[in-house]
C-alpha cells in the first residue's frame, strides 16, 4: 500500500452507476439559486467519491504490476484494443494505463500520459462551454509512481449509438443526427474550431463536413430516458 | 442523452509534430482558454483535424491558419503573458503561479522557452522574472525525470522513494555529485523538454536560490516530485525550519536511504473541473443561441424546440425573483410562443401538454399572475387526466394546483385538490416514502393550517419531516428546509417553546450540509429573528436578522428582494426596542427595493406598506398610516380577491386606525365585514378572526353595549383557549374582562 492512504472501495462503490449519476445531476432543473448550489454540492461529492473509488483501484492496479501475472487481482478484460496497453473495468467504472505501447511517442510514455491528460482538459472545456443538453462522462487520471491511470465511468453506449465521427481510425464516418451536429456546431463556435471536410478511407470513401476532430465520437442514446 | 466521448483531439495542435515524435498532434494543442479568447475576439477558426491524416481535404488551408494562429500566440500572446508576469512579480515578488498567469491567457507551459527568452533579452531589469521562469523549467523537467524513474522501477515504495531521494540530493544538496548534476543533467533535461539552453549563470542564479526565503523554489520541488517530507508537508509556503531541515538532510545524508526515510509518495488525481454557476445573462445568451440554431436546423415548429423553450421561460422565471422587469418582454414572447404557435401547430402528447403547462403556471405564479396560473393549471390537470387517474404527470399537476389555490386564498378548494393529489402521488409511486408524496404533504398541512385546522395540520408537518429524514436522511438540506416549516407553525400558532427547537435543528442541519453561508439558512434565521422579537429577546433577533440580512446582500447584492424581507425584520427589531427612526429607515428601504424590482402593484409592496401604517399608526402619527392602510387593502383586494386572509388583516388594521380616529362606524362595519369573511374563507376558527371579534366586542363596549359586546369576546375566548398557552396574555385578557376584573379596553391591536 501507498503508505498514508487506505482508500477502501465498498460494494456500494462496484454498484453506483457513477454516469448515470452524473448526468442527472447536470440535467437537475434549478429553479432557485438553493437549487444551483444543492446542485453543485452534489455534483463535487459525487466527483470526490469516484475519485476515491478510482484511486483505490489504480493503486492495486499499479501495485500488481510488481508480481507476477498469475497473481493479478484485477484482471485485464479481452476485447477492448491494445492501444495503450491493457484495459480494465472495476465496477462501472473503466481503467487504462497512459501508455506509449505503439510507438506513436517515441516509445515515451511521458507523452503518452501528455496526451491522455488532454483528454481530461478537453472534457472539462466541454462541460464549461456549456452546450445544453450535451454531456461527456465522468473522467480522472490518477498519478502515482510515475504512472498514469485513467478513470473513466462506462456510459451506455455502444456502435449503434454513434451518430457523429469515427470509432475506427476513419474507415466509416458517421453523420446521422441533425441533433448532435448542431450541438457540435455551438461548442466549435465557442471554441473556435472550424468547419472542415473529411473523406471515408473505405467504402464508399463519402466526404462529410465536421465542425470537431474526425475521432471524437458523439453518442446518442435514450436508454437513461434523456435526450 | 448526447454524449461527446474520445475527446482527445478536441482542440487544434500547434505543431505538426517532430521527427521524434511524429504524432504531436495528439499532445501538442492549443489551450481552451487560447481557443475560447479566439471566438470573442472573431478570429479565424481553426480545424482540429489540421497536420493530420483526417484532414488531408483542404490540408493546405486549414493548415496555414492553424500555423498563423501559432504565430499569433508566439508574438502576440506570450508577450501579453509575459507583461502579466512582470506585474504579478512587481506587486507579489514571487509568491505568484507562473501556470495560472500563463493558463488564463491560454499559454501553454511548454511555451516557458519563449518567455524565459522575453525576459532575458529585458536585461537586468528583469532578472527576477527570468530567475523565476528558470526555476520553474528546472523543476517541471526534474520532474518528468523523476517520474520516467518512478514508472520504470518495479518494487517496494522504498525502491521509489530512493530514486527521489537521490533525484532531491543531487538538485538541493551540494558536493561533487550535484554540481555534476547541475552542470550536465539539468541543462540537457530543460533543453529536452523546452528545446532552450539556460545559460551557466541562469542555472547558478536557479541553484542558488532554491532555499532562499525569498524565492526559494525547493519546496514546491518536493510538491510537485508527489513526495512529502515525513515530518510534515513542505508546500511552497511551507515554514522556513521545515525547509532548513530538508537542506540539512540533503546536504548530509550520504546515502540516500537515509532522506528516503523520511519522505513519504503522494498520490495526484486531476479531474474534470465542474463548471462554475452561470450569470443569468450567460445562460440566456447560451439558450437564445441554442434555440436560433435549433431553429435552423430544425424548423420553428420542431418538438425538440419545446426543451430551449422551456429552459428559457424556467430561466425567465428564476430571473424574474430578483428583476422582474428586465425580462417580462422576453417571457411573454416565449409564452405567447409558446401558447399561439407551438401547442397549436406540434400537437403535442398529453404528457408533454402537462409539462408546458405546468412550466407556464410555474412562471404566472412568480409574477403573481394567480388567476393566469390557475388556468394553465386547469389545462395541466385536464391534460394529466387524458394520460390516466393514476399517472404521476396528474398527481404533480393536482399538487401544483393545490398549492397555487392555497396562494390564492382558496384554502377549502385547495385541501380538496391536495386530497386528490396525494393518493394520486402514493399510487403512481407505489409508496408513500418519496419526495413529492411529502412535499404534497407539507402543503397540505400549510392549508389546513391557513384553515385553522392546527390538530389536522400538526400531523402532516411532522410526517412530511419524517419522509424526508427515512428518504432523504437526518442531515439532508431538504430535511433542514421541512424543520424550518414545522418550527414556524409551531411558532405561528402559539408554541414558540416548541418552535425554537426546531428552527435550532434547521440551523444546524443547513450548516453542517450546506455551510454556515449558504442561502438557505436566511430564511431560518429571520424566522428565529421573528421569533425572538415576539419573545422580547431583541439582542438575539438583532444579531440573527443583521447575519440574515449580510447573507441576503452578499449572495443577491443590495438591491434584491429578498433583502428586502430581512429588513422587514430588522424593523420590527428597531420597533420593539423603541428605535422608530431606525425601524422606519429600514421599512422604507424595504419598499424602495421592492417598489423597484417587483413594481407598486405587487403583494409583497402591499405587504410592506401595511407593517410601514403599522408602524406610523403605534407612533400616533395616524394621518400618514390611514392612505397607506387604504393602499394596501386595494392592492390586496386586487391581487388576492376581496375574502383573502391577508387583506382581511389589513382591513382590519384599517378598522382599528378608523376607530382611533373617530370613525366608529365605518370601524364596526368593517369589524364585521372582517368577521364575515373570516367566515367566508373557512376561517372562523382562527386567531386573526378572533382578533375581529375582540375589536368588535371592545368597540361595542366602549359605546356602553356590554350586552352586545360578550358574545364578541366570548367568540375570541373560544378560538384562542384551544390554540394557545393558558397563560397567553390574549387569553388571561379576555378572561378577566369576561369576569368583570379588568377595564375595558380600548380597540387596538393590528394584526
Amino acid at each position: 500500500m501507498l503508505r498514508g492512504f487506505d482508500a477502501q472501495v465498498t460494494d456500494d462503490d462496484l454498484q453506483t452507476d457513477w454516469n448515470e449519476r452524473f448526468q442527472a445531476l447536470f440535467e437537475s432543473p434549478y429553479l432557485t439559486p438553493f437549487d444551483q448550489q444543492e446542485s453543485m454540492r452534489l455534483l463535487l461529492e459525487l466527483q470526490a467519491r469516484f475519485n476515491r473509488f478510482a484511486l483505490a483501484v489504480a493503486t492495486v492496479l499499479v501495485q500488481q504490476l510488481s508480481v507476477d501475472r498469475s497473481k493479478w487481482v484485477i484482471l485485464p478484460v479481452a476485447g477492448l484494443g491494445v492501444m495503450g496497453g491493457e484495459k480494465f473495468v472495476v465496477g462501472k467504472v473503466f481503467f487504462k494505463f497512459a501508455r506509449d505501447d505503439k510507438g506513436l511517442f517515441g516509445h515515451n510514455d511521458g507523452l503518452a500520459q501528455k496526451a491522455a491528460l488532454n483528454e481530461i482538459r478537453a472534457a472539462t472545456a466541454l462541460i464549461q462551454c456549456r452546450v445544453q443538453h450535451l454531456h461527456t462522462t465522468l473522467t480522472s487520471a490518477i498519478r502515482l509512481h510515475g504512472h498514469c491511470v485513467i478513470a473513466t465511468a462506462l456510459a451506455p453506449i455502444n456502435n449503434s449509438t454513434l451518430v457523429l465521427g469515427s470509432d475506427n481510425a476513419g474507415r466509416v464516418l458517421h453523420d446521422s443526427s441533425s441533433v448532435m451536429a448542431e450541438m457540435a456546431s455551438r461548442l466549435a463556435a465557442k471554441l473556435n474550431l472550424a468547419k472542415h471536410r473529411l473523406q471515408e478511407t473505405e467504402g464508399t470513401h463519402t466526404i462529410v463536413e465536421y465542425h470537431l476532430a474526425g475521432d471524437v465520437e458523439g453518442h446518442s442514446s435514450n436508454k437513461d430516458g434523456r435526450f | 442523452m448526447n454524449s461527446m466521448l474520445d475527446l482527445g483531439r478536441l482542440l487544434p495542435p500547434y505543431t505538426p509534430g517532430t521527427k521524434t515524435a511524429p504524432y504531436g498532434f495528439l499532445y501538442l494543442q492549443f489551450r481552451p482558454e487560447y481557443m475560447r479568447q479566439r471566438a470573442v475576439d472573431k478570429a479565424p477558426p481553426l480545424s482540429s483535424d489540421a497536420y493530420t491524416n483526417w484532414g488531408r481535404l483542404d490540408a493546405a488551408r486549414h493548415n496555414g491558419v492553424v500555423h498563423e494562429a501559432y504565430e499569433h500566440l508566439l508574438q502576440s500572446t506570450v508577450p501579453a503573458a509575459f507583461a502579466d508576469i512582470q506585474t504579478a512579480v512587481a506587486a507579489n515578488g514571487d509568491k505568484i503561479s507562473l501556470s495560472a498567469i500563463l493558463h488564463k491567457r491560454g499559454v501553454n507551459m511548454r511555451l516557458l522557452g519563449a518567455v524565459l527568452h522575453l525576459a532575458l533579452a529585458g536585461g537586468d531589469a528583469n532578472q527576477p522574472v527570468a530567475d523565476l521562469v528558470a526555476a520553474e523549467m528546472v523543476v517541471r523537467a526534474v520532474k518528468q525525470r523523476f517520474r520516467d524513474h518512478c514508472r520504470h522501477t518495479v518494487g517496494a515504495d522504498s525502491l521509489f522513494l530512493h530514486h527521489g531521494a537521490a533525484l532531491l540530493q543531487a538538485v538541493l544538496g551540494t558536493g561533487p555529485v550535484a554540481d555534476q548534476f547541475w552542470l550536465k543533467d539539468v541543462p540537457a533535461l530543460v533543453s529536452n523538454k523546452y528545446h532552450c539552453q539556460l545559460s551557466a549563470d541562469v542555472l547558478q542564479r536557479v541553484r542558488a536560490m532554491r532555499f532562499d526565503n525569498k524565492t526559494g523554489w525547493a519546496g514546491r520541488l518536493m510538491s510537485s516530485l508527489d513526495l512529502r517530507w515525513l515530518d510534515g508537508v513542505v508546500a511552497a509556503a511551507a515554514a522556513d525550519v521545515q525547509l532548513q531541515n530538508l537542506r540539512q538532510a540533503c546536504d548530509g545524508a550520504h546515502d540516500a536511504a537515509v532522506l528516503a526515510s523520511r519522505l513519504q509518495l503522494v498520490p495526484r488525481i486531476q479531474t474534470v473541473e465542474l463548471p462554475t454557476f452561470t450569470t443569468l445573462q450567460e445562460a440566456e445568451q447560451d439558450l437564445t443561441t441554442e434555440l436560433a440554431i435549433r431553429e435552423a436546423a430544425l424548423g420553428k415548429f420542431n418538438p425538440q424546440l419545446l426543451t430551449t423553450l422551456l429552459a428559457l421561460l424556467q430561466l425567465y422565471k428564476t430571473w424574474t425573483q430578483s428583476d422582474p422587469k428586465a425580462t417580462e418582454a422576453a417571457a411573454q414572447g416565449i409564452m405567447s410562443r409558446l401558447l399561439e404557435f407551438m401547442l397549436p401547430h406540434l400537437h403535442p402528447t398529453p404528457q408533454d401538454r402537462v409539462v408546458v403547462y405546468r412550466s407556464l403556471a410555474d412562471y404566472c405564479e412568480v409574477r403573481a399572475r394567480y388567476a393566469d396560473a390557475a388556468q394553465f393549471l386547469t389545462k395541466a390537470v385536464e391534460a394529466g387526466e387524458e394520460i390516466g387517474a393514476k399517472s404521476l404527470a396528474l398527481a404533480l399537476a393536482l399538487k401544483q394546483l393545490g398549492n397555487l389555490l392555497r396562494m390564492q386564498g382558496k384554502y377549502r378548494e385547495a385541501e380538496v385538490v391536495l386530497l386528490r393529489a396525494l393518493p394520486a402521488i402514493k399510487d403512481a409511486a407505489g409508496t408513500e416514502e418519496n419526495e413529492n408524496y411529502a412535499s404534497a404533504v407539507a402543503h397540505l398541512a400549510l392549508v389546513q393550517h391557513d384553515l385553522g385546522k392546527i390538530q389536522e395540520a400538526e400531523p402532516n408537518y411532522l410526517r412530511s419531516l419524517a419522509i424526508r429524514e427515512k428518504v432523504l436522511g437526518p442531515e439532508n438540506p431538504s430535511v433542514g428546509i421541512m424543520l424550518n416549516s414545522v418550527a414556524a407553525f409551531y411558532d405561528g400558532t402559539g408554541r414558540a417553546v416548541k418552535a425554537e427547537p426546531y428552527y435550532r435543528r434547521a440551523i444546524e442541519v443547513l450548516e453542517r450540509s450546506l455551510g454556515p453561508d449558504h442561502l438557505s439558512l436566511a430564511r431560518p434565521l429571520n424566522n428565529v429573528a421573528l421569533l425572538y422579537v415576539t419573545q422580547q429577546r431583541f439582542d438575539e433577533a438583532e444579531a440573527l436578522g443583521l447575519r440574515s440580512l449580510a447573507m441576503r446582500e452578499k449572495l443577491f447584492g443590495k438591491d434584491h428582494p429578498d433583502v428586502a424581507t430581512a429588513l422587514t425584520t430588522l424593523a420590527a427589531v428597531y420597533k420593539g426596542t423603541d428605535r422608530w427612526d431606525k425601524a422606519e429607515e429600514a421599512l422604507k428601504r424595504a419598499i424602495v427595493i421592492t417598489e423597484a424590482k417587483l413594481g407598486n402593484d405587487h403583494p409583497s409592496y402591499a405587504r410592506l406598506i401595511n407593517n410601514l401604517a403599522n408602524l406610523h399608526y403605534q407612533q400616533g402619527d395616524l394621518d400618514k398610516a390611514e392612505p397607506l392602510y387604504r393602499r394596501s387593502l386595494e392592492l390586496r383586494e386586487q391581487a388576492l380577491g376581496p375574502n383573502h386572509a391577508v387583506t382581511t388583516s389589513t382591513r382590519h388594521n384599517l378598522g382599528a386606525l378608523l376607530h382611533s380616529l373617530g370613525k366608529g362606524d365605518e370601524a364596526r362595519a368593517i369589524f364585521e365585514r372582517c368577521i364575515a369573511a373570516y367566515g367566508q374563507a373557512n376561517m372562523a376558527e382562527t386567531l386573526e378572526c378572533a382578533n375581529s371579534h375582540e375589536a368588535l366586542g371592545s368597540y361595542l363596549a366602549s359605546l356602553g353595549d356590554e350586552k352586545a359586546a360578550e358574545p364578541h369576546f366570548r367568540a375570541a375566548l373560544a378560538i384562542r383557549v384551544p390554540r394557545l398557552p393558558a397563560g397567553h396574555p390574549s387569553v388571561v385578557s379576555l378572561k378577566e374582562r369576561l369576569d368583570g376584573s379588568s377595564a375595558p379596553r380600548s380597540v387596538g391591536g393590528i394584526i
